[in-house]
């Protein structure tokens, strides 16, 4: 009887544990459009800690960021207007120039996060989940990508808040299981009911001792962007 | 002193003497197993040298020390099959904690001109794969890739694999073989780089001494019995130093102070050495115990006897290793002070437990009658004794013959002289040089501000410069990588002219390892990789030197970019550089064509910038997508080299009713934006082009790409003389370091060790001996054999081409140590002779204890150089030949100095014969 019933979680859990991720993927998208105000702050052993400021405008999937610091980065501006256009504004060259970026993997502007990180917004499209665990306040999936799915990760346990389903912690794994990069979502900030992290951070494991905090600093969702601010015209002139 | 020496032996005392010794020193001893080891061999670098200092610090920066090369041959470098395991190699690498970041052509960035239009950031080679013509394409344009990663025949990869911070550099060379013996079969594989040779070195060095040190000190128990005749006598006389290695060791665990390679020889210098003095006292009491019965008189009277000679023996060669508290490598002093503090240990323990053992146990051997070597020995002497002033004459032209070769030995460090042909790291040195030219680096670290483009275009002309020094296969350096970048995001590959456009460019190359080799976070730092090729040592002096002195020339201050005449001559002068650089030597014609080349402004082609502008407006990158009007897009382009007033020209040609729902003027205005960037590139090439054009007229032999640089170099100072003055030299400074840098350093460090540790080795002994015989002329006589001895050894490494390196520097002490036992032994005896010729007499009784200790150093340490490990054997080669000359020079000397009898106490012969 329990051989019976302990089949029977098996077999149940994978479906279980997809329906949780569409959850997830409902809670982390629900805004229209959203301002982010972020401060990065890399850790690396041996160095000084190197902080960026970045602004981000997102509507879609386009985005429009804006580095604020450092210095060598200020008044450089981003804009992607889906995974395959993207386009920068160096001020110093006083030119747009399109970006055609092979190696989305690679650590952004020399972080622990790497552009991926930031471009993935849904995960059960791409990943099939099954319930590990869970206790009065976490789930705990395990996520395996899709056949032919293109991910920067092929293995995922994900941490999940189980009261409004938000992700609280990624253990990014390869396909071996080997310990890629672990990413922690915390102090979430809700307005209505989107919420968003306010203090995120990304550890690389294969890179012992560097880590990127993500801090964010101004948050608005749902105000209203126009569609005009993710141009090149804007890109060029600034906002 | 008799009251104390009969507690000591008397037959009561005997057994506490030697259970109080037992339990001190087995306790003691106990504490040897808690030691622990300092694997780093970087602490053999001398201490406050200038040179180690930058060597340290350069290497912290930027982690040359970090980094171990992998290397293997391959049929074809760019087939998919090889590139795949290649990755897999690079992947397997990365995922290692151990392992900080590998860098092979797989992984490579790139920031390109996108065929498309615009700029892509891809990986060299696509891991989807690309077409074999372009990929070769691709890597032959980069020599800071072709020729690196890849050889340039496209026959070998070289994977750079960087350790983390602070890692342990064996383990971090033991994981990477195992990965890469995973992917790649080991027979193929050649390792180089510093974790690799230093684990080499430590690894041979420590496993040779593990597995030899046993045979060494078995065969030296084996002779001390043979020689000896008497098997527990010679036991008990080893037992001293066995506990006096065990005293020793425990003191620096309780002490906290780690073992090192070098304290690794330790046992087989203490068993051979701190041997003797167990068996002298023993050989003594034996020879009374025979004639008065009573073994605790017998070895009271003995310990009188011959108790100050021993002393007098053993503090000598505890003075010849503490002389290493001179120099200025921390493992090697400790190396002499624990090492002393074992030999105190032996002799202690050969003047109370030894002799305690051998009373309680009544040891006493057979009488036997002189033996052939003293026989033989005392004939010599005899011989010499005959012609003394023929002899002396012999000995002081030996002494000044020896002398003079010994001036030629030079302090050099070799680093071939750490591995022997055929082991991985000479395989490794052959493997990089025939496929990659060499795997010897030359750091050339430069701190200003290198945000500036003049600071940039100053690296450059010092590249080009140093690429012309013989031997010097290849510079890399920052500007080279930020140019690449400014080819990406206008065109050209140069240094961009403003310093915001070279922040934008080191934007792009931000968090990049292979880039923070070449360059600070803060951009204040540079460091420029000079890669040598296989030099000899006297080549690599030269090459070395010249290099210094293109630096020192950097930093002189000449080569401000400045406005008017001097510019025009920098700019010459960078210019032949550049061609220099490319193996081209233009004649005085040449250079005053090149002068005048420089002076002149180029003329652009307008319908080069017109083309730039078009292609630019095809491009997506435009503010206004034209890509609907062909004709309005030509249009625009010759409008944009149509003189001033862009906007109002574009305002007539845009359509009354504008372009995809913008009004005339915005559309205007937008592409009088856009265009201003393209407009001003465009006129830069067209300018470069034809001032190409015009060198290659008057330098037929320079290549497109060398003219386009030089063509380049004269557009770029040109830019920077019309701006304010710069004064870049003012806050510059400049440091050669690399492995050379730091052998030179080494170098220096063995010739003044060498010095001070023998000019402090032989005032101890000088000071012990005069003071022991009483006499500053025995003093004298007692220390000559070994200056002689010296002479000879030195001598014949000057002869041979033996350089000082860090193990023959320690050479100096050992002999001093332990070879002038035999003159103290041979004074003593000679003095205490009651014989008619005492010089006769004091050699039959001391030769066979003289010969037999030599023999048995020298069979001790012979043994150590059947090893792989080649400082140890260089080391112990010299140092068991020393040990037979210095028993030969002592025999030998002292006879010819045949002096009047004056007897001031009785003193008897410490090392009879046999009996």
């Amino acid at each position: 009887m329990m051989s019976l019933a302990a089949l029977a979680l098996c077999i149940a859990a994978p479906a279980d544990g997809q329906a949780h991720l569409q959850k997830v993927d409902e809670a982390i998208n629900r805004w229209t459009d959203q301002f982010f105000s972020y401060e990065m702050i890399d850790h690396q052993p041996g160095k000084s800690p190197r902080t960026l400021g970045l602004e981000v405008h997102m509507l879609g999937e386009k985005r429009f960021t804006q580095f604020t610091a450092p210095a060598e980065m200020k008044g450089t501006r981003i804009l992607i207007l889906s995974p395959t256009r993207m386009y920068v504004y160096l001020p110093a060259y006083k030119k747009v120039r399109r970006v055609a970026s092979h190696v989305s993997a690679q650590g952004l502007m020399g972080t622990a996060y790497a552009s991926d990180d930031l471009a993935v917004e849904t995960y059960s499209d791409l990943y099939t989940a099954k319930l590990k665990s869970q206790d009065d306040t976490n789930l705990v999936l395990d996520l395996v990508a899709k056949k032919g799915a293109t991910v920067p990760y092929p293995q995922i346990e994900m941490t999940v808040e189980k009261k409004r389903y938000l992700p609280k912690k990624f253990v990014y794994k390869d396909t071996d299981g080997s310990l890629m990069k672990t990413e922690r979502r915390g102090a979430y900030k809700c307005v209505g009911d989107i919420c968003a992290p306010t203090k995120m951070q990304m550890e690389d494991h294969r890179r012992p001792g560097h880590k990127t905090q993500l801090l964010n600093k101004k948050w608005k969702p749902n105000s209203g962007l126009k569609p005009s601010l993710f141009t090149k015209r804007t890109l060029q002139k600034g906002l | 002193m008799r009251r104390f020496i009969r507690t000591l032996v008397g037959p009561r005392g005997a057994p506490v003497t030697s259970l109080i010794c037992l339990i001190v020193f087995g306790a003691l001893g106990a504490f040897a197993t808690q030691i622990a080891h300092d694997d780093d061999l970087l602490a053999f670098l001398p201490e406050g040298h200038t040179d180690v200092l930058a060597f340290r610090e350069i290497n912290e920066r930027f982690g040359g020390l970090e980094v171990g090369v992998v290397g293997y041959a391959v049929d074809d470098a760019l087939a998919p099959s090889e590139l795949a395991r290649l990755r897999e190699l690079t992947q397997a690498l990365d995922k290692r904690p151990e392992v900080g970041y590998a860098l092979s052509l797989t992984n490579v960035q790139d920031v390109a001109p996108d065929p498309a239009g615009g700029i892509q950031r891809r990986l060299l080679v696509p891991a989807d794969g690309i077409e074999r013509s372009e990929l070769q394409t691709r890597i032959a344009a980069r020599p800071l890739i072709h020729g690196e990663l890849v050889s340039h025949d496209f026959k070998a990869y070289a994977l750079y694999v960087f350790a983390p911070p602070g890692s342990d550099p064996r383990t971090f060379a033991k994981v990477v073989r195992e990965v890469a013996e995973s992917k790649v079969n080991s027979d193929e594989l050649r390792l180089y780089g510093a974790p690799f040779i230093s684990s080499y070195i430590y690894e041979t060095t420590q496993e040779d001494l593990r597995r030899l040190t046993p045979w060494a000190v078995a065969l030296v128990v084996l002779l001390v019995i043979i020689a000896f005749r008497d098997l527990w006598g010679a036991l008990l006389a080893l037992v001293a130093p066995a506990l006096g290695a065990g005293g020793a060791l425990g003191a620096m665990a309780l002490a906290g102070v780690p073992s090192n390679l070098v304290l690794s020889s330790m046992p087989v210098i203490l068993f051979s050495v701190g041997s003797a003095y167990g068996i002298h006292v023993l050989a003594r009491y034996y020879s009374v115990v025979a004639e008065s019965g009573n073994p605790s008189e017998a070895m009271q009277e003995t310990l009188i006897e011959v108790g100050p000679t021993v002393i007098a023996a053993g503090l000598t060669t505890i003075a010849g290793l503490l002389s290493f508290l001179a120099m200025d490598m921390a493992p090697l002093r400790t190396f002499g002070l624990f090492t002393a503090l074992g030999l105190l240990f032996s002799l202690i323990l050969s003047l109370t437990f030894v002799p305690a053992v051998a009373c309680t146990l009544k040891l006493r051997v057979r009488p036997r009658g002189p033996s052939l070597v003293s026989r033989a020995t005392a004939d010599v002497v005899a011989s010499v004794m005959a012609r003394p002033a023929m002899m002396r004459v012999v000995l002081v032209a030996v002494f000044v013959f020896g002398a003079a070769l010994a001036a030629r030995v030079d302090a050099r460090m070799d680093p071939k002289s750490f591995f022997a042909d055929g082991s991985p790291p000479a395989q490794g040195e052959a493997f990089f040089a025939e496929h990659f030219g060499g795997a010897t680096y030359l750091q050339v670290e430069l701190t200003a501000d290198f945000q500036q483009p003049e600071n940039l275009h100053m690296i450059a002309e010092l590249s080009d410069r140093m690429s012309a020094v013989s031997g010097v296969v290849s510079v890399r350096h920052v500007a080279e990588v930020v140019a690449e970048v400014n080819k990406a995001l206008q065109g050209s590959k140069r240094v961009p002219d403003t310093a915001a456009q070279i922040r934008s460019a080191y934007g792009f190359l931000a968090g990049q390892r292979s880039v923070e080799q070449l360059v600070t976070a803060d951009r204040q730092t540079v460091a420029l990789m000079v890669k040598l090729g296989p030099l000899t040592l006297d080549q690599m002096d030269v090459t070395l030197r010249e290099i210094e002195g293109r630096v020192a020339e950097a930093t002189s201050g000449h080569w401000v970019v400045r406005r008017g005449v001097q510019a025009l001559g920098a700019r010459v002068r960078r210019a032949v550089a550049a061609i220099e650089a490319q193996g081209i030597r233009p004649n005085a014609e040449q250079r005053a064509e090149l002068r005048a080349l420089a002076a002149k402004d180029a003329t652009p082609d307008p319908k080069v910038v017109e083309a730039y502008v078009l292609k630019f407006l095809n491009s997506e990158e435009g503010l206004v997508d034209l890509s609907e009007h062909p004709e309005l897009r030509a249009q625009v382009a010759h409008a944009a080299v149509s003189g001033d007033k862009l906007q109002d020209r574009l305002l007539s040609l845009v359509p009354v009713d504008g372009l995809d729902g913008e009004d005339q003027q915005t559309v205007a205005e937008d592409l009088a934006l856009s265009l201003e960037a393209p407009i001003s590139e465009g006129s830069r090439q067209a300018r470069v082009r034809s001032r190409s054009k015009e060198l290659q007229g008057t330098l037929p032999t320079l290549t497109n790409a060398a003219a386009e640089q030089v063509a380049y170099i004269f557009e770029a100072s040109a830019l920077l003389d019309l701006g304010p003055p710069k004064e870049p030299a003012s806050s510059l400074s400049a440091r050669v370091s690399g492995l050379p840098v730091l052998h030179r350093a080494l170098s220096e460090s063995a010739r003044n060790n060498q010095l001070s540790s023998l000019a402090v080795a032989m005032g101890l002994v000088l000071f012990v001996l005069s003071l022991r015989f009483g006499s500053l002329g025995l003093g004298f006589l007692a220390t000559a054999p070994t200056a002689l001895t010296l002479a000879v050894v030195y001598g014949g490494m000057g002869a041979l081409g033996i350089h000082l390196d860090l193990g023959t520097s320690m050479l100096a002490s050992l002999i001093i140590g332990a070879g002038v036992d035999y003159a103290v032994h041979l004074v003593a005896a000679e003095r205490a002779s009651t014989a008619e010729n005492t010089m006769l007499d004091a050699t039959r009784k001391t030769a066979p204890a003289v010969w037999t200790n030599a023999l048995v150093v020298a069979a001790g340490f012979a043994l150590l150089t059947t090893g792989e490990a080649r400082p140890l054997q260089n080391v112990a080669g010299l140092t068991a030949a020393a040990l037979l000359v210095a028993a030969l020079t002592t025999f030998v000397t002292v006879a010819a100095w045949p002096r009047a009898k004056k007897r001031t106490q009785p003193v008897v012969a410490l090392s009879e014969e046999r009996p």
